[in-house]
């Protein structure tokens, strides 16, 4: 996949999260592309291609989900069930990261196969170097069920 | 006292107890009545027949004796003549000798107790005449028949003894005959009459009337020796000495009656006499076990009894201790059973005596048992789901705060890094692009935190209850959001008259307040806004109405709302504590709050129940 751009699907309400998240890939090495939604709900058309994004074309699927547990509408956990239910979503790897260290959630997302459980640093520098550890790993590393 | 395991065992003792003891008692003193009258009647007849006996033995001897002496009176003269004239028998004298012979045969034909007549003469000691003629001639003179009446010129009796010229038992009678010329004292001869005892004392003896299979009449001796056959005992005359004490004590010269052993060493009952004039012991006796037969009847007819009653009052007791016990050892069973904790069980016993009331009243405490422990499981059941409800929200309460609480210092600690970052670039557009960023955190932690603690609060720091006026309560509402409902441009009808509320005022005023915000806040881009407020009041309760034509809400959000830091719109202000705030507070009045939308551009409308004055769980 080098070459390649890394696209990413962020799920994320909180605006500020999602500034923080999206700058820190901007000073990322590999290309990036992230597709940032606010509530599980949009998530869900996104992926599935319903509603304002029902555009295949405009809206293909990302390499990687990153996936905030407490969103408005549909909940995280939620998003990635049905994510699992649907074929074309089964196999796409799901990050969570929030700010939920609690041991329910970390066991709900894997029940639900999330591939990765991050939890959100408070500490800046920590924050960056995961941001960029992570687009590095997704990109550089990761083998995919498609390619 | 003894220890019974079980109820039929006590009563199968007891009755046993109580039936055998007099039976016991009854039988023995009758079998003692019995033997006691068995003997002496026994005794009677045995001293009865001794006394009779020893009387005709008596008679007997007296009447040969009379014999005898009549016979010497009779005779005299011509014994004389033929006793002198022993040598040279003259003709005369031979028919007078012939005639006496002939008069002896004549008696012994007559008299059957007599074998032989003879006369012995004193002088030379030889038979002078016999009823047997071959017998004159022989010598007796050592006889005592013959020696002891010459000696004692009185009546002699031979007793029995052993005979050496009939070689069998004999008896005796001898007397002296006197002359009757002279003075009377001079013997001219001694007669001799033989008893035949085979026919004249023998038979009388014998004769076991009276005396059952074992009884008989025995004489003794001096020697006690025993004189006549013996019923027991082959060949005794002059040949058994008997040892048994009636005989001993009837030859001793003494009269009784006694239990003892006889020559068998038999147990008997005994009669025995002394006959002076020969010094014979007379003894009737009858053997104890021939006299106990009709005991030993008795006693076997009371064993048979005996056995038969116990028989029969053993099954009467196990009859009746199964009949009693059956229902307290299905009672007991019963008791364990519930004990158990199966209470659906009942006792079927209906009848009418004690086992039956405590049937009824088994029966009666299981239901009481039933009822409670239901009323108990139900109210562990409520209390449990409660708690678990309590559990679950303090844990999604927590789980909420850390995650809410967490998030803005996220934003915070992020920005100042980046602000950082900014600033060393020189990028002062995105520095105070950061600052804002950081500024907004800061003031969503600070509502945040507020809101928590008024959160907390409900429940814990609540205002007495009162009756609310719910119109002029709205008013004050109205007059607190006068600008945001000015801004919104929003049409706001009140039902007049509304039900009064009870409760917590400043609560209530804070639900009214947050609903009504809600409303506006959600209005869209509706040209017309336009919120109702009416109530409907039923039994014991009234649900409050507030109504608005904004967006509405899908259906599937309903709930999901009143959850703690939930917002559907990321971008509409606010923390999503609202309408958690307002359930909590309506939920502690003992109320409920839930909202009715058809979905998007439809409108939501918001109720709230209360319970009214009185009625608050």
């Amino acid at each position: 996949m080098n070459g390649e751009a890394l696209n990413i699907l962020l799920v994320e309400d909180n605006a500020a999260h999602a500034e923080l998240v999206m700058r820190s890939f901007e000073d990322q090495a590999v290309a990036n592309q992230i597709k940032h939604v606010k509530d599980g709900a949009k998530a869900l058309d996104y992926l599935f291609n319903r509603g304002l994004y029902s555009d295949a074309e405009a809206n293909p699927l990302p390499h990687v989900v990153l996936l905030d547990l407490r969103l408005p509408k549909i909940d995280g956990l939620e998003v990635l069930k049905q994510m699992r239910e649907e074929d074309a979503t089964k196999k796409l790897p799901v990050v969570i990261l929030t700010t939920s260290a609690a041991e329910t959630d970390t066991a709900k997302a894997y029940e639900y196969h999330a591939n990765s459980y991050l939890v959100k640093p408070l500490d800046f520098d920590q924050f960056s170097k995961l941001m960029k550890d992570l687009g590095f790993y997704w990109l550089a590393w990761n083998h995919y069920p498609w390619s | 006292m003894i220890e019974f395991k079980s109820i039929r065992t006590r009563l199968v003792f007891w009755i046993l107890l109580i039936a055998l003891v007099p039976l016991s008692l009854a039988i023995i003193t009758t079998y003692y009545q019995r033997v006691e009258v068995i003997e002496s009647r026994t005794l009677e007849k045995l001293v009865a027949i001794r006394d009779l006996k020893v009387a005709r033995v008596k008679d007997w001897l007296q009447e040969r004796s009379g014999d005898l002496k009549t016979i010497s009176t009779g005779i005299e003269l011509n014994v004389l003549e033929i006793i002198n004239s022993r040598d040279s028998l003259s003709t005369n004298s031979l028919k007078k000798l012939e005639k006496i012979r002939q008069y002896f045969m004549l008696f012994l034909n007559n008299h059957k107790s007599y074998s032989e007549i003879f006369i012995i003469s004193p002088i030379t000691g030889k038979i002078v005449i016999s009823s047997n003629q071959d017998m004159e001639g022989k010598d007796k003179s050592d006889d005592d028949y013959f020696n002891k009446p010459l000696e004692s010129k009185k009546l002699f009796i031979q007793d029995i003894y052993q005979s050496k010229t009939l070689l069998t038992h004999a008896m005796a009678f001898s007397i002296p005959i006197f002359c009757a010329q002279h003075d009377g004292s001079h013997v001219i001869g001694i007669l001799v009459a033989r008893i035949d005892l085979e026919h004249s004392l023998y038979p009388m003896l014998q004769d076991k009337v009276g005396l059952g299979k074992t009884g008989e009449t025995l004489i003794v001796n001096s020697d006690v020796m025993a004189l006549n056959e013996l019923r027991f005992y082959e060949d005794a005359p002059l040949n058994l000495q008997i040892k048994a004490e009636p005989a001993i004590k009837a030859s001793q010269g003494k009269s009784g009656t006694g239990v003892s052993a006889d020559y068998r060493g038999e147990q008997v009952v005994a009669a025995y006499t002394y006959i002076p004039r020969t010094g014979w012991g007379f003894v009737s006796k009858q053997d104890l076990y021939e006299l106990r037969a009709p005991i030993r009847e008795l006693v076997w007819n009371a064993i048979i009894l005996f056995t038969i009653a116990c028989a029969g009052i053993v099954l009467v007791a196990i009859f009746f201790g199964l009949k009693i016990s059956k229902p307290i050892v299905k009672m007991s069973a019963l008791a364990k059973e519930i004990a158990g904790g199966n209470y659906s069980i009942r006792s079927d016993i209906n009848s009418h005596d004690e086992v039956g009331s405590l049937g009824v009243a088994i029966n009666h405490m299981v239901d009481e048992i039933e009822k409670w422990n239901e009323t108990l499981k139900d109210k562990v059941k409520s209390r449990t789901v409660e708690l678990e409800e309590k559990s679950s929200e303090m844990e999604r309460f927590t789980y909420t705060v850390s995650h809410d609480l967490k998030s803005p210092l996220v934003t915070i600690k992020g920005f100042v890094g980046m602000l950082e970052k900014d600033a060393k670039n020189g990028d002062l557009k995105r520095v105070s692009e950061d600052a804002k960023y950081i500024n907004d955190a800061t003031s969503t932690m600070e509502t945040l935190l507020g809101e928590l603690l008024d959160f907390s609060r409900v429940g814990r720091l609540d205002n007495p209850y009162e009756n609310i006026p719910m119109n002029a309560l709205l008013d004050e509402v109205v007059q607190l959001l006068a600008g945001p409902i000015s801004n919104a441009r929003a049409d706001l009808h009140i039902a007049s008259n509304l039900p009064n509320a009870y409760g917590d005022r400043p609560r209530i005023k804070e639900v009214l307040q947050n609903l009504i915000e809600n409303a506006l806040k959600f209005m869209g881009d509706q040209p017309e806004p336009q919120i109702d407020i009416a109530a409907s009041a039923k039994e014991g309760e009234t649900v409050y109405i507030i109504k608005d034509n904004g967006i509405g809400i899908d259906k599937q959000y309903h709930e999901k709302v009143f959850g703690m830091f939930e917002h559907l719109d990321p971008d509409v202000e606010g923390t999503g504590m609202g309408l958690a705030l307002i359930k909590r507070i309506i939920e502690t009045h003992g109320g409920r709050v839930w909202l009715e939308s058809d979905g998007k551009g439809c409108g939501t409308t918001a109720f709230f129940l209360l319970p009214k004055e009185g009625k608050e769980s």
